[in-house]
C-alpha cells in the first residue's frame, strides 16, 4: 500500500514537474507557428533573445529603441535583449541555445562559422571599423614598430582577436596584456598601448583629464584592416527555419536605429534605464558621446542601413585566412541575408 | 532746436541732484566695501573650507594608512619562512576582528590552484574563506596592475563578488618569489566606511563633500547618479566647461586649490575646496554654494542699503521740508509779482521770512513796487500831456500847412507865373517853409526856407518867419532888404541857437528879371526850355538870425520865358541812399536834365521821386521841401 501511495505521489509529481516545464520551458521554436508581417497586426508575440556584443550601452541603442517604441511587437516579435560580454560571450550563448539572435563582431562570426553551426549575418549594423590602438605620447611610441617589445593591452577572447591578428600581420612581438574592459592600467601607465573602441574607450580616457593632443591614436582602418564590426547573427538552421521571422528582426533592429538616432536624448534616457537595471555605471554624458559615434557607423550608407558590404566580407576573409583562423569559408550570399 | 524744458521747483531740484550724488557716493561705497570684504570673507572661507576638508582628508587617510600598515605587516608574515596555512587563517580571523575597517583579504596567485587563491572575510562571527577562480580575476585591475607594475596599488572602488559582496577599495600588494611576482595580497575596505565619512562632512548650510579617485572618477557624492558614473571630467564636458575640466585635471595631479564655479547647474554658484588623501591619491572636495559662503556679506549689503535708502529718505525729506519753508515765501512773492503785473500791486501779500535773502527781495521788492506805482502815476500823467501837446501841434501843424502856399489855389499866382511847392516834414512839423505870392501887380515873390532844428520850436519859427515875409514883403520889395529886416527880427526875438537860411526872389512881370537873394540857403536852379540848367549857387549873406547886422547884397538875372526856377532845402541835396552816399546837387541837376516838356508840378514830383528812390527804404530824417517857379510871361 505504502509503495503503491509513494508511486502515486511519485508519478504527480512527475507530471506536476512535467507541466510545470511545459510551462517554463516555452522554446522559441515551439512559440513560432506563422510568419507575421507588420503590416498584419501580431495575434501573439514570438518571444526571442538578443544577446548583445557586450554590457549595455548605448552601442546598442538601436535594439532597446526597437523594443522600446514597439518596432519588435509590430513585427510579431517580443524580444529579450540579454547582456554579453566576458561572461556571457554571444556566440557561446547562440551555439548553446541561450539565445536566437545575437551581435558579433564580423570577423569574429566569420572566425566561428563552421560546417556543424553555420552563422547567418542579418543586418550589419556598423559598417565602419572602430578599432583604435591609444597609447600616451610620451611612451616615445610614434608607429606600429615601436610596439615591438611593449606591453599592448588586447581585450581577452574573440573581442580582441582581430587586433591579435592585426599585430601578427604587421610582425609587431608585443608583450599581449589581456584586458577585461578597465582603462585603468592604461592610465596607470601599466601597458604602453592599448586596443579601443573609438565610440567608447577613447571617451573614457578622455574623461580621465588626458587630453587628445597627448594620445597617440593608430586608427586600424589606416592599416588596411578596415574591418566592420557590430552585425546581427543567427544561426543558418534558425534562418532557415524562419526566414521572416529573421529578417522582421533585423527590419525592427534598423527601425529602432533609425528611430534611436533621430531622438538622441529620448534614446539616452532608455539606455542608462537599462545600465542602471543591471547595476552598470550609467552616464548620460559618456552615452551621448557613445550614440553620437554611433551615427556615423550606422548611416555611413544612409541609403543602405544594415548592408554587408562584399568588400568587407572579403577583407575579414582574407584577414582569417592569412592568420588560419578560416575554418569554413562560404560566398557572401550564402553568408549576408537581406 | 531749443527743446523747451519744464521748470522745476528748488525742492525737487534740490532733491534730485542729493540723490545722484547720494547715489553716486553710495555705488562708490558699496562697491569698495563689498570687495574689501569680500575678499576677506573669501580668505575666511578658505581657511575655514580647507580646515574641514584637511580633517575629513586627515580622517579617510586614517583608514587607508591603517590598511596599508596592516597590509605590509600581512606580507612580511605571508613571506616569513614560518608561514603556516593555519596559522596564517588564525591570524587573518584576528586581523579582521580586530580591525573593522578591514573587511576582507585575498591571497591570489595566478599560477596557483584554485585551493591557493581565496578571500578571507567574516560574516558574523563566521570567518569564511572563500575560493576565487583566477579565470575572473586574474583580469581585474586589483591584481593585475600591481603584478604589472611590481608595485603596491590602490585601486577603484569595485564589486567583490567572491567577498563581502559589497563594493570595496582594495589595497594589492605583489607577492614576489625570486624577483617575480607570483601572487597579490589584497586588502579591501568597505566604500560604505569612506562614504560615511564624506556623508558626514557639513559645509555651510547646503554644503557637502565628495570623493573622487586618481582618474577623476567621483567615487562618493550626495547625489547618488554621480558616484561610480561620472568623472569629474564628464561634467566638465556635459557643462561644457573647460574650467572644471581645469580643475579636475589639478585634482588627478594631487594638487590642492579653493575654486570658484558658476553657472554649473543648481547652484549655480559654488565655492570648493579640494585636496589630495596621501594615501591612494584620490581627492576630497567640499563645496558650498556661493550665496552660503557670502551669506553675511550678502545680509551686511542688505542691511547697508537699507540704511543708505532710509538715510537717503530722510535727507529727502529733510531737504524738502527746509526749501519748503523757503521756497513758501518765494512762491508768495512770485504771486504777488504776477498780480503786480497784472496791475494789482497795492492788493498782492507779502511773504514773511527769517530768511535774510528772502526779507532782501522782501525790502527791494516793496521798494521797486513803490517806485514802480509812482512811475506809472508819472507816466499816465506824461502820456496824457503828450497826447494833448500831440493834439496841439497836429492842430498847429494843420495851421503851419495852411500858411504857405496852397498849389490848389491857383489865385495865389498872377497870370505868367506858374508855381508848385512841395513840403513834407520829417515829424508832425516841419521847420521848412516855402511860399510864394504877389507882392504887388507887377511883382511875384517866391521864397523858401529852412529853419535849423526840426520839431515844434523850428514849426514855430518857420511860422514867424512866413508872418515876418508877408509882414514886410509889401513894404520893401527888395530882397535883400527883406531877408535883413527878418534877420533883426530874429536877432532880437529870438533864441540864439536859432537860425534860418532863406532864398527870397522877386520876379519883375513886366521885364522878366528876377532879383534874388540867398541867405546861406542852397543854390537856386534855372531850368530853360531848352534843357539848359544853370545853377546859382552864390550866397549873399549869412543865414539869418546869427550876425546882427546881415550885409545882403542880391543878384539879378533875366528870365526867358518858360524858364523854371527851382529851389530846393537841403532835404534833397543831403538826402542818404542805404549806401551813406549824399543825394547832392550833380543828382539833382541829372534829375532836371532828363525832364521833357516839364511844368513846376512834374518837376518837383520828379525830383521828390528821384530822392525817394535814392533813399530807399531809409526813414526820412530831415524834411523835404521843393519849389518850382515858372516864368510864362504872356504879355
Amino acid at each position: 500500500m505504502r509503495s503503491s501511495i509513494t508511486l502515486l505521489i511519485g508519478i504527480a509529481l512527475i507530471f506536476a514537474g512535467f507541466c510545470l516545464s511545459c510551462q517554463k520551458k516555452t522554446s522559441p521554436e515551439e512559440t513560432i507557428t506563422s510568419q507575421e508581417e507588420k503590416s498584419v497586426p501580431p495575434t501573439h508575440l514570438h518571444k526571442v533573445r538578443y544577446t548583445i556584443k557586450w554590457l549595455h550601452q548605448a552601442q546598442f541603442a538601436g535594439a532597446y529603441m526597437a523594443k522600446e517604441k514597439g518596432f519588435f511587437q509590430q513585427y510579431g516579435l517580443d524580444v529579450e535583449i540579454i547582456q554579453g560580454g566576458v561572461d556571457n560571450p554571444p556566440y557561446k550563448a547562440l551555439i548553446n541555445g541561450k539565445t536566437e539572435f545575437c551581435c558579433m563582431n564580423l570577423i569574429t562570426a566569420v572566425e566561428k562559422n563552421n560546417p556543424e553551426f553555420p552563422l547567418v549575418n542579418l543586418a550589419q549594423i556598423s559598417q565602419k571599423n572602430s578599432t583604435w590602438l591609444i597609447g600616451k605620447k610620451n611612451t616615445s611610441i610614434n608607429n606600429l614598430q615601436d610596439l615591438n617589445h611593449r606591453k599592448v593591452g588586447i581585450w581577452r577572447d574573440e573581442a580582441g582577436d582581430h587586433i591579435r591578428y592585426f599585430l601578427h600581420d604587421n610582425e609587431i612581438q608585443a608583450q599581449i596584456i589581456p584586458l577585461d574592459w578597465s582603462v585603468n592600467l592604461f592610465l596607470n601607465d601599466a601597458i604602453d598601448m592599448m586596443n579601443a573602441m573609438s565610440y567608447n574607450e577613447y571617451h573614457r580616457i578622455l574623461m580621465a583629464g588626458i587630453e587628445p593632443e597627448d594620445l597617440i591614436v593608430f586608427n586600424l582602418s589606416d592599416y588596411g584592416y578596415d574591418l566592420v564590426d557590430d552585425g546581427i547573427y543567427t544561426s543558418r538552421a534558425f534562418y532557415n527555419r524562419y526566414p521572416d521571422l529573421c529578417k522582421n528582426f533585423a527590419k525592427a533592429m534598423i527601425e529602432g536605429w533609425i528611430y534611436a538616432l533621430d531622438n538622441p536624448d529620448e534614446t539616452i534616457k532608455v539606455v542608462v534605464r537599462y545600465m542602471r537595471e543591471n547595476h552598470l555605471p550609467a552616464n548620460y554624458n559618456h552615452q551621448s558621446w557613445m550614440l553620437n559615434h554611433m551615427r556615423e557607423r550606422v548611416l555611413e550608407n544612409p541609403e543602405n542601413v544594415g548592408y554587408l558590404n562584399p568588400t568587407d566580407y572579403t577583407l575579414a576573409v582574407e584577414i582569417l585566412m592569412k592568420n588560419g583562423k578560416l575554418a569554413y569559408p562560404v560566398e557572401y550570399e550564402d553568408f549576408f541575408i537581406q | 532746436m531749443k527743446i523747451a524744458t519744464k521748470p522745476c521747483t528748488i525742492a525737487f531740484q534740490i532733491i534730485s541732484f542729493m540723490f545722484i550724488v547720494l547715489v553716486l557716493l553710495f555705488v562708490i561705497s558699496l562697491i569698495t566695501t563689498s570687495r574689501l570684504i569680500h575678499n576677506v570673507m573669501e580668505s575666511n572661507a578658505r581657511e575655514s573650507f580647507g580646515n574641514i576638508t584637511k580633517i575629513n582628508v586627515q580622517a579617510i587617510d586614517h583608514t587607508l594608512s591603517k590598511i596599508v600598515t596592516l597590509g605590509r605587516d600581512l606580507e612580511l608574515l605571508i613571506k616569513s619562512p614560518s608561514y603556516n596555512e593555519s596559522e596564517l587563517n588564525l591570524h587573518l580571523r584576528q586581523l579582521l576582528i580586530d580591525n573593522p575597517e578591514l573587511v576582507s583579504i585575498c591571497i591570489a596567485y595566478a599560477n596557483k590552484p584554485i585551493t591557493s587563491n581565496n578571500t578571507y572575510l567574516l560574516q558574523g562571527k563566521n570567518f569564511l574563506i572563500n575560493p576565487s577562480n583566477s579565470s575572473d580575476f586574474a583580469f581585474k585591475d586589483w591584481f593585475i596592475l600591481p603584478q604589472l607594475t611590481e608595485k603596491p596599488y590602490w585601486s577603484d572602488p569595485w564589486f567583490d563578488s567572491d567577498g563581502t559582496g559589497t563594493i570595496v577599495c582594495s589595497y594589492s600588494i605583489p607577492l614576489f618569489l625570486k624577483g617575480k611576482v607570483q601572487g597579490i595580497l589584497r586588502l579591501d575596505t568597505s566604500l560604505e566606511n569612506l562614504r560615511q565619512i564624506v556623508s558626514s562632512i557639513k559645509v555651510k548650510k547646503t554644503g557637502y563633500a565628495f570623493l573622487i579617485s586618481k582618474n577623476g572618477t567621483i567615487v562618493a557624492h550626495p547625489q547618488d547618479s554621480l558616484a561610480m558614473n561620472y568623472t569629474v571630467f564628464d561634467l566638465a564636458e556635459q557643462l561644457n566647461s573647460p574650467k572644471i575640466r581645469s580643475i579636475g585635471k589639478s585634482i588627478v595631479n594631487r594638487e590642492s586649490d579653493f575654486v570658484h564655479l558658476n553657472k554649473i547647474g543648481t547652484p549655480a554658484n559654488i565655492w570648493m575646496y579640494y585636496q589630495p588623501v596621501p594615501t591612494n591619491s584620490w581627492s576630497l572636495a567640499t563645496v558650498a554654494p556661493d550665496a552660503e559662503v557670502f551669506a553675511d556679506l550678502h545680509n551686511l549689503m542688505y542691511i547697508y542699503i537699507g540704511w543708505v535708502l532710509l538715510a537717503f529718505l530722510i535727507i529727502a525729506f529733510s531737504i524738502w521740508y527746509r526749501t519748503r519753508t523757503i521756497n513758501q515765501p518765494l512762491e508768495k512773492l512770485v504771486d504777488s509779482i504776477q498780480k503786480s503785473q497784472s496791475g494789482v500791486p497795492a492788493s498782492a501779500t507779502l511773504p514773511v521770512s527769517d530768511t535774510y535773502e528772502i526779507q532782501v527781495i522782501n525790502t527791494s521788492y516793496n521798494l521797486l513796487k513803490n517806485s514802480l506805482k509812482r512811475y506809472a502815476e508819472n507816466l499816465k500823467a506824461v502820456t496824457a500831456e503828450k497826447d494833448k501837446i500831440v493834439d496841439e501841434v497836429t492842430f498847429a501843424s494843420e495851421i503851419q500847412l495852411n500858411l504857405i502856399s496852397n498849389n490848389k489855389k491857383p489865385y495865389t499866382t498872377p497870370l505868367g507865373i506858374s508855381a508848385f511847392g512841395i513840403l513834407e516834414p520829417a515829424g508832425l512839423v516841419g521847420g521848412d517853409l516855402y511860399d510864394y505870392f504877389s507882392v504887388d501887380n507887377e511883382h511875384f515873390l517866391f521864397a523858401i526856407a529852412d529853419v535849423v532844428g526840426k520839431g515844434v520850436a523850428a514849426a514855430l519859427t518857420m511860422t514867424m518867419i512866413s508872418t515876418l515875409l508877408r509882414t514886410y514883403a509889401p513894404q520893401l520889395k527888395q530882397p535883400e532888404k527883406i531877408l535883413s529886416n527878418m534877420n533883426k527880427f530874429l536877432i532880437e526875438n529870438s533864441p540864439d541857437y536859432r537860425f534860418v537860411t532863406m532864398l527870397l526872389g522877386i520876379i519883375d512881370l513886366k521885364t522878366g528879371t528876377c532879383t534874388f537873394s540867398n541867405a546861406g540857403h542852397t543854390p537856386l536852379f534855372v531850368l530853360s526850355e531848352d534843357g539848359s540848367i544853370t545853377k546859382y549857387a552864390k550866397t549873399h549873406s549869412t543865414a539869418l538870425g546869427i550876425l546882427e547886422s546881415l550885409n545882403a547884397s542880391s543878384e539879378t538875372i533875366q528870365l526867358k520865358p518858360g524858364d523854371e526856377i527851382v529851389l530846393c532845402t537841403d532835404g534833397i541835396t543831403e538826402a542818404i541812399s542805404p549806401e551813406d552816399k549824399l543825394f547832392g546837387t550833380d543828382r539833382l541837376e541829372d534829375v532836371l536834365k532828363n525832364l521833357k516838356n516839364p511844368d513846376p508840378e512834374s518837376t518837383a514830383q520828379a525830383i521828390l521821386n528821384a530822392v525817394k528812390s535814392f533813399s530807399g527804404p531809409n526813414k526820412q530824417t530831415d524834411d523835404i521841401t521843393i519849389l518850382v517857379v515858372k516864368y510864362i510871361n504872356y504879355r
